[in-house]
């Protein structure tokens, strides 16, 4: 976690733009994201955080905006409603599983057991064999310490464990940048630690995240680089120190209130 | 008793009409049904109205008026329709095939309930975070949304199957030789319904035991996943 991230880019979103109707939730935002580098993503609630994090896999279609993942730029054409869609749903298919998403509320398949939720999609979309997919299921469930649980189906597991598992099922992909939107804020407060200290690992190991998180500590902690998002634009941005001196008096008032 | 096992054939007969009917008519029911619930959820707004409508209609009308009004209407609409139109002669729809389309028709508007219900309890997260991970939309069907929609769906649908079941009953009254009307017809030859009447009954707790089963094991198949391995 250097200072000066030097990295190679492998994730540049610029100027996504999206609107619900009326209601113009982005305006206009550009975001990178080198290699090994940590991004931190705060604003307040309704800010558009999540909007933001799922134009990016065009889980939301965005109605502006050019996505590159890893060095390919997504093709996009304006769909019918104004919105843009992928042209080509292979491509589509491939950026995604470069882009580990975790989500808020966990989404493990509720019907498939630890080990199975973890190879899954490495079998199904990377077409990796059952052997391969469970040794690298086994390493990555290790690492987010779950390997006594592989025979377990996600109704048995509390919050803390089902977002590690998926966190697992994200990292198995072997993903170019992880993307995380609010990975604590469903969880009962004893176990958000667990969660943040499998992400605070995987910071120092060199991953790629871009994180949407109320947890200053863990921005303060593990960001190389803070984007405050307000009113749809970026209304600051910079090294993590913005937290400790604000420039703007949006960002100032926002940490007063999360304090 | 001589009688009666002469007369049995024609009641064994009338097991099998019963049982094909039943088959039949389920699988239109089932293609009606996926249709009415994607059309509902997904279709074009002038389509809801018309799967609300059919829904609305087979719910509120009884089975058996429904009955004989497309046995003794449907023929002529049928055919009204075709010398309006030019398209075609006059068509003679057997009782069989009316019965199955009736039958048909009745259960699609409950299918079509059914499977909605499936695709609503369906956790739309657990959808978007299989297509996160790259998956298409073949994969992520049979993979993800099947599963949980026979899931969802299975209690409803043995459900319906039963009722469907002993509801072909009702096509005795259009002719048609199920074990119902064959049980009849060798009952009052004999002047024994009784005992005709009370074999129909056996065969009908015989059918459903066997469904029974088969459903337990498609249950136990598609919902190890809930929490004891029971339905919760
Ligand atoms: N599918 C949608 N249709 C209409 N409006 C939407 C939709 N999704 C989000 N919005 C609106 O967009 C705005 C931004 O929502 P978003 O969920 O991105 O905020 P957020 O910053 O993630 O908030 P939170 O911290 O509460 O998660 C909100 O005003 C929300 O109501
Ligand atoms: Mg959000």
């Amino acid at each position: 976690m250097s200072e000066v991230a030097e990295g190679r880019v492998v994730l540049s979103v610029r100027d996504v733009r999206k609107s619900f109707g009326p209601l113009e939730v982005l305006r206009g935002i550009s975001l990178e994201a080198r290699e090994h580098e940590v991004v931190s993503i705060l604003g307040s609630s309704g800010s558009g955080k999540s909007t933001f994090l799922r134009c990016i896999n065009l889980l939301e279609r965005p109605t502006g905006g050019e996505i590159e993942v890893d060095g390919e730029v997504i093709g996009l054409r304006r769909a019918r409603g104004g919105d843009l869609e992928a042209v080509d749903s292979r491509q589509l298919q491939r950026v995604r599983s470069k882009l580990g998403m975790v989500f808020q509320g966990f989404h493990l398949w509720s019907h498939m057991d630890v080990m199975l939720n973890v190879c899954e999609a490495q079998m199904r979309v990377l077409k990796r064999t059952k052997s391969e997919a469970r040794e690298r299921a086994e390493e990555e469930l290790l690492k987010v310490g779950m390997s006594d649980h592989v025979k377990k189906y996600p109704g048995q597991l509390s919050g803390g464990q089902q977002q590690r598992v998926a966190i697992a099922r994200a990292l198995a992909m072997d993903p170019k940048v992880m993307l995380f939107d609010e990975p604590t804020s469903a969880l009962d407060p004893e176990l958000v630690n667990e969660v943040l200290k499998v992400m605070l690992s995987l910071a120092s190991d060199g991953m790629t995240m871009v994180v949407v998180t109320h947890e200053i500590g863990f921005a303060r902690e593990a960001s190389d680089r803070v984007v405050f998002l307000d009113g749809g634009v970026i209304a600051e941005e910079g090294c993590k120190d913005i937290l400790l001196n604000p420039q703007s008096t949006r960002l100032s008032s926002f940490l007063e209130m999360v304090k | 008793m001589e009688d009666v096992v002469a007369y049995m054939p024609l009641v064994l007969e009338g097991f099998w009409v019963t049982i094909f009917l039943s088959v039949t008519s389920l699988g239109v029911s089932v293609l009606i049904g996926i249709f009415g619930a994607l059309a509902s959820l997904s279709g074009p707004i002038f389509l809801r109205r018309v799967v609300g409508v059919y829904v609305m209609l087979v719910r509120g009308i009884p089975d058996l008026v429904l009955m004989l009004l497309l046995f003794f209407g449907g023929q002529k609409l049928l055919n009204d329709v075709g010398y309006w139109l030019g398209l075609w002669d006059y068509v003679d729809l057997s009782k069989f095939t009316v019965g199955i389309l009736t039958i048909g028709f009745i259960f699609g508007a409950y299918m079509t309930e059914t499977f909605r219900g499936g695709l609503l309890a369906i956790d739309r997260g657990q959808v978007e975070s299989a297509r996160a991970v790259g998956m298409g939309r073949v994969i992520l069907f049979r993979r993800v949304i099947w599963p949980q929609l026979v899931f969802y769906s299975l209690p409803s649908f043995s459900n319906n199957w039963m009722v469907l079941m002993k509801t072909t009953a009702l096509v005795s009254v259009i002719g048609l030789n199920d074990v119902v009307y064959n049980s009849f017809v060798a009952g009052r030859a004999v002047r024994d319904t009784f005992t005709f009447l009370f074999v129909a009954m056996v065969f009908y707790l015989i059918l459903s035991a066997l469904s029974d089963g088969a459903f337990a094991l498609v249950n136990r198949y598609y919902c190890a996943w809930s929490t004891s391995g029971e339905r919760r």
